[in-house]
């Protein structure tokens, strides 16, 4: 089961596709994040799952609802935190919490409570008075205190400082160990996805690229450090297709290998460099696999 | 519902400041009116109160428009991010709750100060029209201003719409007139007006608001704002079309019906003159030659038509009526420019202009009979047919109606406002429908010619769609009760009452007839109504006769001459009392003599003057400048140093004139030396205190006459180029 399905969705900005024939799945009771640089469309994607933007073309489901269906019944059940829609700033926290409140049946007081001392943010001053990551704070107290089925979330830690990213880490973690929730978070900072993202897609130029289970991805993904024991030139075309970045200087040579199994690997590594002196095979943070998805998919 | 409350309270509480600002204004706006601060209050209160008065309605219409903005700038309608949009709410309940909120915060506090108003005026028992008129009124504002804001999203942006708006509607306006004209379904008169038919108008509005509340229903679920703003410059064009075009389902078929195109017989009128011209003199004699203009007298048929051809539009405007000495109809060529009076001979058709020149666009009066009978008059010699091509709708016409008719011309509705009664109501004028919105214009323009001088009652309400109301006062009979003051949100109308022989007599209310009327006989004791005809929306006629007695006692115990009333209004007041004065009322009058320097020749034509010697004293002294060449005369016989000071005081001011120079120096030989003396030294002097050089030049036939010296060879340097002027002033009187 998919809390969010969509397929061939389509959006233009004139003549520009900003997101073009998007596939994309997340899986009930995952932690999905969407990477992409800056412009690839995450967050136009976002909005046209919330229904915030209309669809040039495609179609897709949020919690088996169609997305241009998506009713005030269906957003009772989805959080939505960002960046990019400021809270009213004429508000204090305690009157946000207040007005939100009726606006969710599934409203957590004590949650709510215990999310209010986590976050120590002052409820009677002004959202306008209060400091970015107060404000980010504030606006995920929001979005948690009720429970949500499908919390989406776009560039939330973009802009904070390491306590306030680990406050809203922790804050996630604590209604995430609860209850089942879909998450779907769009961010840069690869460091704090790896930590909560169970499920991966990267977007360039408004497609996906790739969408895996983290761990699988993790687990695929080598940086392959050979020394040589003479030097030869590199030919790419004869590596396998798995193999990415390839580097050479000298009688080193620098790889990413993109399907690692110890054993394959290593009879690859015989195959293609014989004359191997030492080799390095290491794993790969989030942020490694990502740039080097990255730049493969730039060369091609 | 529960969200919609919701989020009603969250906006109250948000725009709190801004809410209670405009209930401030509101209540401000209130007070005032009901204090009456403007009215009665002299100096500076009353001056700050009635600057208030005029400015307040503009600035709360500018507060209006930035409460609609804010209301719009949080949980928009466009594609701006907002927070609101991934919250719980469907667009139907936000856009309800902004409607709500425009009701309830914006128009409902309004209405009920204005139902307070109205409730503690006593006019509360027949506001239905009128409410509807004020609902209407400002839907008609509100909805386009809700829709730039919604589609705007934020003030700023508003502002800019707001001016985006304002050019488009003036060019859907230029733009549809422009295309109905060439479409041949408008008149071929390019004009701009917009029908103030109540059908129509609430033909227009209604598509307006429909309109917008469809507009705003689109935006606010799809945020379509091209579209959104495409589909209100159809509205604005539809609504203009409506306006223009709509059936009238509100008026009966016209009692007239004028063939387009036809011919009209004309022939010349009797000289006329401008009375507002400075060539007739206060004691009746002209200073200049008549010119006889081309004043042309319709045969037939009896309505003001227009003439027009490809280039130019020229209209006839009905005058006769303005003209007591030509009751019988004149035209009054309503041109100035050459290029018009040029164009105007070929569409005249054989029609000849007298002395071949088009009348100057000014105001016409009767000759007065002393210069009639001292110039010769030119016969009439126009006789002819007016070629009409087309109706145009700044119509000013005559039309030999009973007195109260209304009709109907294409689009234009005609009320019928009888002005003499001597004629058997025979002879009466148009007002078009929206000049009867600028009605103190009209009074102001046509203080002499329409109003003045008659012994008629004119109630004129104004077309906001209650009616209008006709009326005479009975010869002789009172004034009624001058004091009430009505005023609707924008405008304050004063009710004037007058009777009598040369009197003047015009109201201008707003509000329901039938309760002017049951409050007329309760208010107004001394006035007495023969006839009032009133023309409800639906051009119902009624007729009633309310009756109540009066008498000059009753005028003077309320104090009626010592307010402070406009010249046009205190000129009737004393006119009634003139008529009204008996011996018996001798004491009474007197004893008002004194603010009203105008009965003093009332106190003279009955021979009162040596009661009246101590007012007649102390007004002489207070407007020296005002003292004609009778009372000139009358202080001379006077043996009071008071009188001879009031004399010299005439003589320092001025005016003077030949007359008045020669009454003074006969009247107080003793003194007049030595005051023309001081008078032209002070004259000579370049830095004397005169004001302007004019006065200067202006003292000079009294110093030439008083035998001055220098004063000739001091004429010839000061009034090269006056010289007709002096020997004007200076010439004998002829036998």
């Amino acid at each position: 089961m998919n809390a969010i399905e969509i397929t061939g969705l389509t959006k233009r900005f004139g003549r520009q596709d900003a997101v073009r024939n998007l596939d994309l799945s997340v899986p009930a009771g995952s932690i999905f994040a969407l990477l992409g640089p800056n412009g690839a469309g995450k967050t136009t994607t976002i909005r046209m799952l919330l229904n915030q933007l209309r669809l040039d073309a495609g179609e897709g489901q949020l919690l088996g609802t169609p997305i241009r269906e998506l009713s005030e019944r269906d957003f009772e059940q989805i959080g939505y935190v960002t960046d990019n829609h400021p809270l009213p700033d004429w508000m204090s926290l305690d009157y946000l919490l207040a007005y939100l409140k009726p606006l969710y049946p599934t409203w957590d007081e004590a949650l709510c409570t215990r999310l209010y001392k986590l976050f120590e943010i002052p409820g009677t001053a002004k959202i306008r008075h209060l400091s970015r990551g107060q404000k980010m704070k504030a606006a995920l107290l929001g979005a948690l205190a009720f429970r949500p089925k499908l919390l989406v979330m776009d560039e939330p830690f973009s802009g904070l400082d390491p306590a306030v990213r680990e406050l809203l880490i922790k804050g996630m973690l604590e209604l995430s160990d609860s209850e089942p929730w879909t998450v779907l978070i769009s961010s840069h900072d690869i460091d704090e996805i790896e930590r909560l993202a169970d499920h991966i897609g990267i977007l360039r130029d408004g497609q996906i690229i790739l969408t895996e289970n983290t761990n699988r991805l993790l687990e695929r993904f080598r940086s392959i450090d050979l020394s040589l024991s003479e030097e030869r030139p590199l030919h790419e075309d004869c590596l396998p297709p798995t193999w990415w970045c390839a580097e050479s200087t000298r009688k080193r040579i620098r790889l990413v290998d993109t399907a690692y199994s110890a054993e394959a690997t290593q009879q690859l590594l015989s195959k293609h460099f014989p004359q191997t002196m030492d080799a390095s095979i290491t794993p790969m943070s989030l942020r490694e696999i990502y740039l080097a998805i990255h730049q493969h998919s730039g060369s091609k | 519902m529960k969200k919609i409350w919701h989020l009603i309270g969250k906006e109250y509480r948000r725009l709190a400041r801004w809410w209670l600002a405009w209930w401030g204004l509101l209540l401000l706006d209130s007070l005032l009116r009901l204090s009456g601060l403007g009215i009665r209050s002299p100096g500076v209160l009353g001056e700050t109160a009635r600057t208030l008065e005029t400015f307040l309605p503009w600035f709360q219409l500018a507060f209006v428009g930035f409460l609609i903005a804010r209301l719009c700038d949080e949980d928009t309608a466009t594609h701006d991010p907002s927070w609101s949009r991934s919250l719980p709410f469907t667009w139907w309940q936000i856009l309800a709750s902004k409607l709500l909120l425009l009701l309830g915060g914006i128009l409902l506090p309004a209405y009920a100060l204005d139902l307070c108003y109205w409730l503690t005026q006593s006019l509360g028992n027949s506001t239905g029209i009128a409410t509807l008129q004020w609902w209407a009124d400002r839907l008609r504002l509100v909805m386009p201003l809700l829709v730039i804001a919604a589609l705007s999203g934020n003030v700023g942006r508003f502002c800019g719409g707001l001016i985006i708006a304002v050019v488009m509607a003036i060019a859907v306006f230029i733009g549809t007139t422009w295309f109905w004209t060439e479409m041949g379904l408008s008149h071929r008169f390019r004009f701009w007006h917009l029908s103030d038919d109540p059908g129509r108008k609430a033909i227009a509005i209604l598509t307006l608001t429909l309109g917008c509340l469809i507009i705003l229903a689109y935006q606010f679920k799809s945020r379509r704002t091209r579209w959104s703003a495409a589909a209100l410059t159809g509205v604005a064009m539809l609504t203009f079309t409506a306006w223009r075009l709509a059936p009238h389902f509100l008026l009966e078929q016209p009692e007239s019906v004028i063939q387009i195109p036809g011919k009209v017989d004309v022939i010349a009128g009797p000289p006329v003159v401008d009375t507002n011209s400075s060539n007739v003199t206060g004691n009746g004699q002209v200073s200049h030659p008549l010119i006889a203009t081309a004043a042309l007298q319709r045969v037939s048929p009896s309505l003001g038509y227009a003439v027009h051809s490809e280039d130019i539009a020229i209209t006839l405007t009905g005058t006769s009526s303005l003209i007591s000495s030509a009751r019988t109809g004149l035209w009054h060529v309503h041109s100035q420019s050459p290029f018009r009076s040029q164009a105007l001979e070929p569409l005249l058709g054989d029609v000849t202009l007298l002395e071949q020149r088009i009348p100057h666009h000014g105001y016409l009066g009767p000759i007065p009979s002393q210069a009639l009978e001292s110039q010769p008059t030119p016969e009439c010699q126009i006789r002819g047919t007016c070629q009409v091509a087309a109706l145009e709708p700044s119509l000013w016409g005559e039309i030999p109606l009973d007195r109260g008719a209304a009709m109907k011309h294409g689009s234009f509705r005609v009320l019928v406002e009888d002005v003499d009664s001597e004629e058997n109501g025979h002879v009466t004028l148009l007002l078009r429908e929206p000049v009867l919105r600028y009605v103190d214009r009209i009074r102001s323009r046509y203080r002499e010619s329409i109003y003045g001088r008659r012994p008629t009652v004119v109630l004129l309400q104004r077309a906001r769609g209650i009616g209008i109301i006709l009326g005479q006062v009975e010869p002789n009979s009172p004034p009624f009760d001058n004091g009430r003051v009505f005023r609707n949100r924008r405008q304050r109308f004063s009710l004037y009452g007058m009777s009598g022989q040369n009197s003047l007599s015009l109201a201008f209310v707003d509000f329901e007839v039938k309760r002017f009327q049951e409050e007329v006989p309760l208010e107004t004791p001394s006035f007495r109504l023969t006839t009032m005809e009133t023309l409800a929306d639906e051009v119902k006629r009624l007729t009633m006769k309310a009756v109540s007695e009066g008498d000059l006692a009753t005028i003077l115990r309320l104090g009626y001459v010592s307010k402070p009333w406009p010249e046009d209004v205190r000129e009737g007041l004393v006119d009634a009392v003139t008529d009204l004065a008996l011996e018996t009322d001798k004491a009474a009058i007197l004893s008002h003599v004194t603010p009203y320097f105008d009965l003093l020749a009332l106190i003279e034509s009955q021979g009162w003057l040596p009661e009246a010697h101590e007012a007649i004293l102390s007004e002489a002294l207070a407007h020296p400048e005002s003292l004609s060449l009778t009372w000139i005369q009358h202080l001379a016989s006077i043996e009071d140093p008071r009188a001879a000071n009031a004399a010299m005081a005439r003589l320092a001011q001025g005016p003077w004139n030949r007359q008045v120079v020669e009454a003074l120096r006969e009247g107080f030989p003793n003194r007049f030396a030595h005051q023309m003396e001081r008078s032209w030294a002070l004259a000579k002097l370049p830095y004397s205190g005169w004001p302007t050089s004019d006065l200067r030049k202006r003292i000079l036939p009294a110093a030439v006459l008083a035998g001055m010296p220098d004063a000739l060879t001091t004429a010839a340097q000061w009034l090269p180029e006056d010289r007709l002027h002096l020997e004007e002033n200076l010439r004998p009187e002829q036998p």
